[in-house]
């Protein structure tokens, strides 16, 4: 990873990490995105494995305090040799942090913004600075062999969400002064352009008639403390299914915080917000091939992973039977299907001269349980190539989905309209280009 | 039948290769149209089976259009099994990404 001291700011697209298991799809598609972002319990569970990836990106650390603000039913391992005890990610991270964090945890209750008096704010608060600036530096033993501490892109400012507990209640959500106190104080006690705010919102609350001056009140705070980077995240703000209302309510925001100097970072976005790019939003990020929309509760989703093809045009995650029914209906050959589909170089290399290889991306084992009955029941899972297969290919689209949208004279309008009216069939929804597209023409 | 993730209700193939696909359900035919339509570029003959009581409600123009745009076929069910509306044959391009169980089974919740 690379050492950096301040923002890079050509950066537009950023990679959240969730899994080490993504390593190597990570480094294959090392030149379709800019910063890496790390999530601090995958940062404590192996910093130094991180912090060696031969990657020559920037990392940036989401310390996710906003996880002890959740039930600490969330923060437990469900393996029944656990005994129900918290997970070791949660509680080396809550020692990093210290007080109140620590004390939430033995006491089995959630973070809450009485915890953070005068005094305890300014120490966690530098606690959690300091552990993102120390997580990944090497072992003394190591510094003779020339390991270096890698600094991260941005230190975030520890931030909690907001939410409405009661929809008639005009006064802000809980942790809004807090949040806001915790900003003030940061800049205080480290320059204030290494850091990110961050400003976590539920769904509530952005359709809240409060929205606006809520978020004018932060904009106001990191205008007069001089932070410059703001995390946007919407809790499971679905980007597909979002309202008009919503979808143009985030671009205006983008545009009026842009307006106003500060550098918005999606958190969590999908191919709308990458078309955003160049209407206010400064950098886009998502996993790989998951976490275009996240809810910040609960904190962990299991489930066996599914392989999902990422369809340019539709610009959606589609199970893979889905997306061959959509390119059946269009698509008649190879040629065909670079042309109006994909031609990078992962489809290149699954489609050859056969257009039918594209089943190859949901290729799936079968595979037998017992059940309860004492019978057997087969299910399948995708093979680790087709979920490799999916996660590159969506790397790349994703990679030039965003140089396509920074692109001179790109009309995202138009686009949207021509692509939804070119794959609009009975097998698959096109409303939400529709949608996008008069949000971005009103923008 | 698995076909790349999905369960199919009933595949059946003869001699010379080609494949018929049914999704079944008691009443709901929108249902199994949706799911018609996703299985269908693996069949060469794709239909629908709908109970014979209910399936009066898959014979409506909406319903007949909608069949017939998709090139899938009606089946009523009732013991026996009729033919209300013929399939059109397709391409079965991607017949090869169907894996067939190692032996009868039933499907995993």
């Amino acid at each position: 990873m690379k050492s950096v001291a301040e923002w890079p700011s050509e950066a537009r697209h950023c990679l959240r990490v969730g899994s080490l298991s993504d390593k190597r799809v990570i480094e294959a598609a090392e030149e379709h995105f800019d910063v890496l972002v790390v999530q601090g319990n995958l940062a404590v569970s192996a910093p130094q494995g991180i912090a060696t990836w031969s990657l020559d990106k920037p990392i940036w650390i989401d310390p996710i305090t906003y996880a002890f603000a959740a039930s600490p039913a969330y923060l437990r391992s469900s393996s029944k040799s656990s005994q129900g005890e918290y997970k070791r990610t949660f509680r080396v991270l809550a020692e990093g942090f210290g007080s109140p964090y620590t004390d939430a945890l033995a006491q089995n209750r959630v973070l809450s913004p009485t915890d953070f008096d005068v005094g305890t704010l300014a120490e966690s608060t530098e606690r959690v600075l300091s552990w993102q600036e120390q997580i990944f530096a090497p072992a003394e033993e190591d510094h003779k062999y020339g390991a270096v501490p890698i600094s991260p892109a941005l230190v975030t400012v520890p931030f909690f969400p907001l939410t409405v507990r009661d929809p008639s209640e005009a006064s802000p959500p809980p942790w809004f002064a807090t949040n806001l106190d915790i900003i003030r104080l940061a800049s205080k006690i480290r320059p204030p352009e290494r850091l990110a705010a961050g400003f976590l919102a539920e769904l509530d609350v952005f359709d809240h008639p409060n929205f606006e001056p809520w978020l004018n009140a932060y904009a106001d705070v990191l205008h007069a403390t001089g932070v410059r980077h703001l995390w946007w995240w919407i809790s499971d703000h679905d980007e597909i299914e979002t309202s008009l209302p919503r979808a143009s309510r985030m671009l205006k925001s983008f545009k009026e915080l842009a307006e106003r100097g500060i550098s918005v970072h999606q958190a969590f976005g999908g191919s709308f917000s990458t078309l955003a790019l160049t209407r206010g939003l400064s950098t886009v990020a998502h996993g790989v091939n998951y976490w275009e929309s996240k809810g910040w509760e609960p904190i962990a989703s299991g489930g066996l992973p599914t392989a999902r093809y990422f369809h340019a045009g539709l610009r959606e995650r589609l199970r893979v039977p889905e997306a061959i029914a959509v390119v059946e209906h269009r698509v008649d050959d190879v040629a065909d299907f670079y042309d109006h589909v994909c031609s990078c170089g992962v489809c290149r290399d699954v489609l050859d001269d056969d257009v039918a290889r594209f089943g190859a991306y949901g290729a799936v084992n079968i595979k037998t349980r017992r059940t309860r009955g004492g019978g057997t029941a087969e299910f399948d899972s995708p093979t680790p190539e087709a979920l490799y297969r999916t996660k590159l290919h969506y790397l790349h689209a994703k990679g030039a989905e965003v140089a396509q949208t920074l692109q001179a004279g790109f009309d995202p309008t138009q686009q949207l309209q021509a692509d939804a009216a070119f794959w609009a069939s009975d097998v698959t929804r096109t409303r939400h280009l529709d949608r996008w597209a008069i949000a971005v023409a009103l923008a | 039948v698995s076909y790349l993730g999905r369960w199919i209700d009933v595949f059946a193939e003869n001699d010379d290769g080609d494949t018929v696909v049914v999704e079944l359900k008691v009443t709901d035919w929108r249902r199994a149209l949706d799911q018609a339509r996703l299985v269908r570029p693996a069949a060469t003959n794709t239909y629908i089976a709908v109970w014979a009581p209910y399936v009066h409600r898959a014979e409506t123009d909406e319903a007949t259009q909608a069949l017939g745009r998709s090139g899938i076929g009606l089946l009523s069910v009732n013991g026996r099994c009729e033919v209300r509306v013929e399939a059109s044959v397709g391409p079965a391009r991607y017949r090869r990404w169907v894996q067939k169980p190692s032996h009868p089974t039933h499907r995993a919740s």
